[in-house]
């Protein structure tokens, strides 16, 4: 049983990573974040319950660690390394580039995210999850998912080019979205 | 005039928009001058951010933090915090399964990325060697999707495009996959009976990677549920082997890799000879169902000749 969970555990490695290098935007720290969460996993695991998703379960306790760890800290935003981390990831300098212009913005702005937000960008557009497994991982009906989804994108945005003209003037939300 | 939803929107750029839904999106994109503007709102906080936060995050998993996960971890290095009791219970596990021993002779034996090593101890025991790894191939979710799909128990499957080329294709032989950003090859590499009865296939994704010249390549294995569908039982990306689709070459020697290593534990006996291979896919793998693809063409209906 234990042994189970850990297998899942090492299979969800690299999205664990990935997701908490979104939150804390370095490696070091994501992967230093990822040892963290799962030993608190480890040590809780007699509250996941079986059954349900083991990825969003995770996902929040790595938030409410880094969460956790910034308020503890009074350190806002750290956004320091990202250049080191994306120096390591590439060699093709072109794709570097790209990355480097648009993380260390999408990383300020996804930490402006409110948990909930994090978690649906993390899942769907991150880790390619259809709205349908969103739905299911967040209990939630996929109306739902689609209309916070796609406020979240455009905060997201918004954030990201630290602009703030909105180009949904046009836009309608199909569901009364908080539900 | 019809409104177009940022949903829609949204739907259109990850690939999960209803059929009649794309035709209304598209006169739109086609007709409106601020459709353009809206739509790059979910293309930047979708393939784009995915891309770039791949590129980012693209270094090998440290051993230390796969060890520690497993129960390898020396006490010294746990973090502080009530996690130190738990790691204590996952010595063995019966039946071969893994130890943290068996990972540590696996690392000691000088391989060099040990993620893979870690992901292939686990191969023996559990379903599923890395998944963990993201399925977006291509860039071009719609494209992945018609390669590897999650369904809503969580279980991956061979969305239809693979699907059809394991369902139905020679091992050896390439299919293209036209996509966006260029086509994907899919190739099933061998077949085998696994030692649960089922059949399996390995298989070979060769991804045009976008901006450069490289071709990513994926490999795994998939295996044949009683429904038809073929579950996804490892997937992972294969840096190692670049270009060539080559031929079927059921690996075995010091140079083969992790999926290899997964084949040779799922295994039951060897692997489908041309001939035996040929006569599954004539039957649909087990029943005389009917896939679209087999007709039989010669004169008298049967397999013309014996073997």
């Amino acid at each position: 049983m234990t042994e189970d969970i850990r297998a899942r555990m090492v299979e969800l490695l690299p999205r664990l990573r990935r997701f908490a290098f979104l939150l804390s935007g370095d490696m070091d720290r994501a992967e230093d974040l990822t040892h963290e969460t799962c030993v608190r996993a480890l040590a809780n695991s007699d509250q996941w319950t079986k059954g349900t998703r083991l990825d969003s379960w995770m996902y929040r306790i790595a938030q409410n660690l880094w969460y956790d760890r910034l308020r503890a800290s009074k350190v806002r935003g750290i956004v320091v390394e990202i250049d080191d981390a994306l120096d390591v990831a590439g060699d093709d300098g072109r794709r570097v580039v790209e990355g480097r212009l648009l993380l260390s913005q999408v990383i300020k702005a996804i930490g402006d995210l409110a948990p909930e937000q994090q978690l649906l960008i993390t899942m769907v557009c991150v880790d390619n999850m259809s709205y349908r497994e969103a739905a299911d991982a967040l209990g939630v009906p996929i109306g739902t998912v689609m209309s916070r989804l796609a406020r979240a994108r455009k905060a997201l945005h918004v954030s990201m080019n630290g602009e703030h003209d909105d180009h949904s003037s046009g836009s309608k939300s199909m569901g009364s979205g908080r539900a | 005039m019809t409104m177009i939803s940022d949903e829609m929107l949204m739907a259109y750029v990850d690939g999960q928009i209803a059929a009649d839904d794309r035709v209304r999106v598209e006169g739109y994109l086609a007709t409106d001058p601020e459709a353009r503007a809206r739509l790059q709102v979910f293309v930047d906080t979708g393939p784009a951010l995915a891309r770039a936060l791949d590129t980012a995050t693209a270094r090998p998993m440290p051993n230390w933090l796969v060890e520690a996960v497993v129960g390898g971890i020396s006490p010294s290095s746990q973090a502080a915090g009530p996690g130190g009791t738990v790691k204590a219970r996952f010595r063995t596990s019966p039946a071969g399964g893994i130890s943290a021993g068996g990972l540590s002779a696996a690392i000691g034996r000088g391989i060099r990325d040990l993620w893979p090593v870690a992901a292939a101890a686990f191969a023996a025991t559990v379903v599923g060697v890395g998944l963990g790894w993201n399925l977006r191939m291509t860039g071009s979710p719609v494209l992945d999707r018609q390669l590897i799909v999650s369904r809503a128990d969580g279980q991956q499957v061979a969305g239809p495009a693979l699907q059809k080329v394991l369902e139905t294709a020679e091992s050896g032989r390439a299919t293209s996959l036209a996509g966006p950003l260029g086509d994907a090859v899919a190739t099933a590499v061998m077949s085998f009976e696994s030692q649960h009865a089922e059949i399996c296939r390995q298989y070979r994704l060769q991804m045009p990677a976008p901006g450069d010249r490289a071709v990513a390549s994926f490999e795994g294995i998939a295996c044949r549920a009683v429904d038809g569908a073929w579950r996804v039982d490892a997937h992972m990306p294969d840096p190692a082997r670049r270009a060539a689709p080559d031929k079927i070459s059921p690996a075995s020697g010091p140079g083969h890799s992790i999926v290899d290593a997964a084949v040779d534990r799922m295994i039951s006996g060897d692997a489908f000879s041309r001939e035996e291979e040929q006569g599954r896919l004539r039957q649909s793998w087990v029943k005389p169902a009917s896939p679209p693809t087999i007709s039989p063409v010669g004169p008298g209906g049967g397999p013309a000749k014996g073997r």
